[in-house]
């Protein structure tokens, strides 16, 4: 009922800008409306921090011909509505022209909406202050090691809709609660941080997550340095494979940077990119998944792409501007950053890229080899690597030796070097054990042969 | 709306929570216009003009906050917003162990109107536009790049806060920012640079002799000409001179983070319980300012109505206190220091620093050159990471080589790392100039709270046993 009454409000709001647009003498427009309930309960070493709110605003943008101007505000006010239109039109009134645009959506069908949870929206305060609570007390042990632990827990949900002066007028609506922990234990001068987190589109059983968290930091104290680099199969737990295959799918799918020639897969479609038993789809139609939407960012229906089979890449992701630059269609991966979405302009990114899982777990991985290091947790580097080259070299804080097919003991920081296409070529081992991530990839453990890891 | 209506407003949130119950209530309005201008290659990449106009909500309920916030600009709205506060307030009242009450202060009733010549509102966008034109010509004009870059940013609008006391402020935001950059990609050579920042002025600031997108433009260019012929660094520990803009990095990031008092309270930061301590060599002297002779940001208030001062953090190397919000001034027994921010209605405020910097020190530049003798002049950055316990490192993005007491080759870039604690002892020195940059790009992040302006600087310092990463 308060989401079928927000997605009204929304609905008319996208309208309602549209005919402001006409009464300005605007030809062509795009309406961006988002109305997002977020609830936070934090605590951190006994101080608690909230903070709730109903995000709201608008994204426009302005097509004078070719020439296209953005502008946002926040809320709904018909002033701002007003003031926002006339931003957004003097800018595309002072931009070149660009030849490549093609125009705002015209017609669009919203895809499979995401499961909703009304438990979410109906969930008052004190509920969640339990949540939180039970977290708190899972973290209260009388363990000297544990220095303390943050923990958060929160729900969000709205919607948002996207409205053309071509008549496109849809709306999506979703739902989530999480919780997270993050636990610091010290021993013999020695630091140890651990995360552990829970996310869902219904309220999620976040029981376990506190002592998770904490045992991970425990277990990773009395840890031993490396000794030399050597050139190692690494076992990549499902977290860290993910942020590992996300950081190189982000980049080597983006359908603009294939058009902008800055793309460093560009030249692979149809090629081997990754081993033959890697199959990946990026799917934003999973009702489960908090990434799934009916439509994207721009109003384009959310479906299903194959992107790898077999280890040949069969396509890039778009979205209306750089799809047709290419010769395609929009994939419907016209996404908008947060943390606030209506404040940015559309970029492409995947709805949620799934790794088809392979044969043995964790366990059987480890079990699988004579000499490997077992990598847990966020490396530290990511984001800073070369996404033109592909090279990285991380940190792993969370690392592990195996030896006989068995961990050993945890090592100190260690920092891995590599290439992110060419791992794809090295992958020994899918998981058979995939995890719901919130991040753009999903994927099992992974093992990779030739990076080089060095203390 | 009107500003005696949003006056009204405010007072009306005060009013209902306190009828609700809470001990305190802090409404704060925010109206900020943001406008960027992204014009890369000579194109208009991207432009932007972002509205962010609402009203926040604190409420304080025995120690514990409550934060709600709402776009509405009505009555039901802050009503409805009010209403959560106080109720998150009370609801997680029995969970919060470190209670961070406060006590009261004389009201303040201050309107501040800052005057520039210029105010970017009163611009057209084709006014902006050309200053990053002429930029870009100076670029080009000292080589032939792939790439030009020139970033326009602008912020301003007003803000006001209403609280339990019966405060009644209102003061205006400004900055202008403007960057250049040329990239040149060809067989073999990679090379980038990039320059510039921004002021809490009007555009007359871009018509200074420093600051003219042309002088901004011409040093983009030349960096950019330097490191096609640069060097690899060394590798390895070395003395190192830190340029204002690289220490103000490093003393915001790895130092001025430690020093917040939310991340003290709870015991986390390894600097806590240490007042007194001797963490810095005795030419190290740290401090965070709100309005600052050396310029940078300009932040009369915090988002709690505390007038902002001069805190000292490190003086002669001795720790002397950290930066407060008001409950965690009272908690530690401390004077109230107005670090408690928001980067906009959207958040509450939390313990962020203003502009944090190195007091200046004696020497000349050409002194500190050659006392360094052989070693590394690190000038500017461009990405790093930072740890809880103060180890950091940094892409030292322009560098050059200090031979036998000059200034000569520029290096690659490189990474500098360390740990502040333990590189604060081998400061062994700084010039008398001090620079404090603020920008609209970039910013601090912290607690989801990204790109909040703030202010960092320094003078050229000498720091030694710098962990020099050699050339990537």
């Amino acid at each position: 009922m308060v989401l079928e009454k927000l997605r009204s409000e929304i609905l008319e709001v996208a309208d309602l800008a549209l005919k402001y647009a006409k009464d300005m003498s605007i030809q062509t427009a795009e309406a961006y409306i988002i109305k997002n309930s977020l609830t936070e309960v934090k605590y951190s070493k006994g101080k608690t921090e909230c903070r709730d709110g109903m995000l709201q605003g608008i994204g426009i943008r302005v097509a004078e011909g070719k020439k296209v101007g953005f502008a946002t505000c926040a809320g709904f006010a018909h002033d701002s509505i007003k003031s926002t239109l006339a931003n957004a039109h003097k800018i595309a009134k002072n931009r070149p022209e660009d030849p490549r645009f093609s125009g705002f959506i015209s017609d669009s069908k919203p895809g499979k909406e995401g499961i909703l949870d009304t438990n979410i929206t109906e969930l008052d305060t004190e509920t969640l202050v339990g949540h939180l609570a039970s977290l708190v007390k899972e973290a209260d042990i009388d363990d000297q090691r544990l220095v303390g632990a943050d923990i958060e827990v929160g729900t969000q949900w709205g919607g948002f809709a996207v409205a053309t002066t071509e008549g496109c007028l849809v709306s999506s609506l979703n739902t989530a609660h999480y919780g997270t922990v993050y636990s610091v234990a010290m021993g013999q001068g020695e630091r140890s941080t651990a995360f552990d987190f829970k996310v869902g589109r219904t309220i999620q059983d976040l029981s376990g997550l506190g002592s998770n968290a904490i045992n991970k930091a425990f277990k990773h104290l009395g840890s031993k340095p490396l000794g030399k680099s050597l050139k190692l199969p690494t076992i990549w737990e499902p977290l860290t494979a993910s942020m590992l295959l996300s950081t190189t799918f982000q980049v080597g799918l983006n359908g603009g940077t294939v058009v902008e020639k800055q793309n460093p897969l560009m030249h692979k479609l149809n090629e081997q990119i990754a081993t033959k038993d890697f199959q990946l789809n990026d799917d934003g139609t999973i009702p489960t998944k908090i990434s799934s939407e009916a439509i994207d960012a721009e109003g384009t229906t959310i479906g299903k792409t194959e992107i790898v089979k077999d280890g040949v890449l069969k396509s890039f992701l778009f979205d209306n501007f750089y799809g047709p630059i290419f010769g395609t269609k929009s994939t419907g991966n016209a996404q908008r950053n947060e943390p606030t979405r209506y404040e940015n302009m559309p970029a492409i990114s995947p709805n949620k890229l799934v790794l088809q899982p392979g044969t043995k777990n964790k366990d059987e991985q480890i079990a699988a080899y004579d000499k490997a290091i077992f990598i847990e947790g966020f490396p530290m580097g990511m984001g800073h690597s070369n996404m033109i080259t592909g090279d990285f070299s991380i940190t792993a804080t969370n690392a592990y030796l195996v030896e006989k097919g068995e961990i050993v003991h945890p090592l100190k920081p260690v920092s891995i070097a590599g290439n992110f296409f060419e791992s794809l070529m090295k992958i020994q081992h899918i998981g058979s054990d995939p995890v719901d991530l919130p991040f753009p990839l999903e994927s099992s453990t992974l093992t990779i042969d030739g990076h080089t890891v060095s203390s | 709306m009107e500003n005696g209506n949003i006056l009204d407003l405010l007072h009306k949130a005060v009013e209902k929570g306190e009828n609700l119950g809470v001990n305190f209530i802090e409404a704060r309005y925010d109206d900020l216009n943001l406008t960027t201008i992204n014009y890369t290659n000579e194109i208009i990449k991207q432009s932007s003009s972002l509205s962010r106009k609402g009203i926040g909500i604190m409420a304080y309920y025995q120690g514990t906050p409550g934060y709600s916030y709402t776009p509405e600009l009505t009555l039901e709205g802050v009503k409805e917003a009010t209403i959560r506060a106080a109720k998150l307030a009370k609801s997680t009242d029995s969970r919060n162990k470190i209670k961070l009450d406060f006590d009261s202060i004389p009201t303040i009733k201050e309107k501040i109107e800052v005057k520039v010549k210029k105010h970017p509102k009163d611009f057209e966008f084709a006014d902006k536009l050309d200053m990053l034109k002429r930029g870009v010509t100076a670029v080009k004009e000292q080589l032939e790049v792939t790439t030009t870059i020139g970033l326009y940013g602008e912020i301003y609008g007003e803000k006001y806060l209403v609280n339990s006391e019966g405060t009644e402020l209102y003061w205006v935001p400004l900055m202008v920012d403007i960057r250049m950059g040329g990239v040149v990609i060809s067989e073999g050579k990679q090379s980038q640079g990039f320059t510039g920042w921004g002021a809490s002025t009007g555009l007359e600031f871009f018509e200074e002799k420093e600051t003219t997108p042309e002088i901004t433009g011409t040093n983009a260019g030349t960096y950019c000409k330097e490191q096609l012929e640069a060097v690899a660094a060394p590798s390895g520990k070395t003395k190192t001179l830190v340029s204002p803009q690289m220490g103000g990095v490093v003393v915001h990031e790895s130092f001025g983070h430690l020093s917040e008092a939310d991340f003290v309270v709870t015991g986390q930061s390894p600097i806590a319980d240490r007042v007194g301590e001797e963490l810095g060599s005795e030419h190290v002297t740290i401090i965070d300012e709100g309005v600052s002779p050396y310029g940078g940001l300009y932040l009369p208030y915090d988002d709690q109505g505390i007038k902002t001062g001069r805190t000292v953090l490190l003086e002669k190397g001795i720790l002397k206190g950290y930066l407060h919000n008001r409950g965690t001034a009272k908690k530690m027994n401390s004077e109230l220091t107005g670090n408690s921010r928001a980067i906009n209605f959207m958040f509450n405020p939390i313990v962020r620093m203003k502009n944090t910097y190195f007091e200046k020190g004696d020497l000349t530049f050409e002194e500190a050159v050659e006392h360094v003798n052989t070693g590394v002049y690190a000038v500017d950055m461009s990405g790093g990471q930072v740890g809880l316990d103060g180890n950091f490192m940094f892409n030292c993005s322009r560098g050059y080589l200090i031979e036998n007491g000059e200034v000569t080759k520029p290096i690659k870039n490189t990474a500098l790392s360390g740990n502040i604690l333990e590189l604060l002892k081998y400061v062994e020195g700084g010039t008398k100039e001090v620079t404090i940059k603020t920008g609209y790009f970039g910013g601090c992040g912290k607690g989801g709270q990204g790109g909040l302006p703030v202010g960092f600087g320094g003078p050229d310092m000498i720091m030694d046993k710098v962990l020099v990463g050699g050339a990537q």
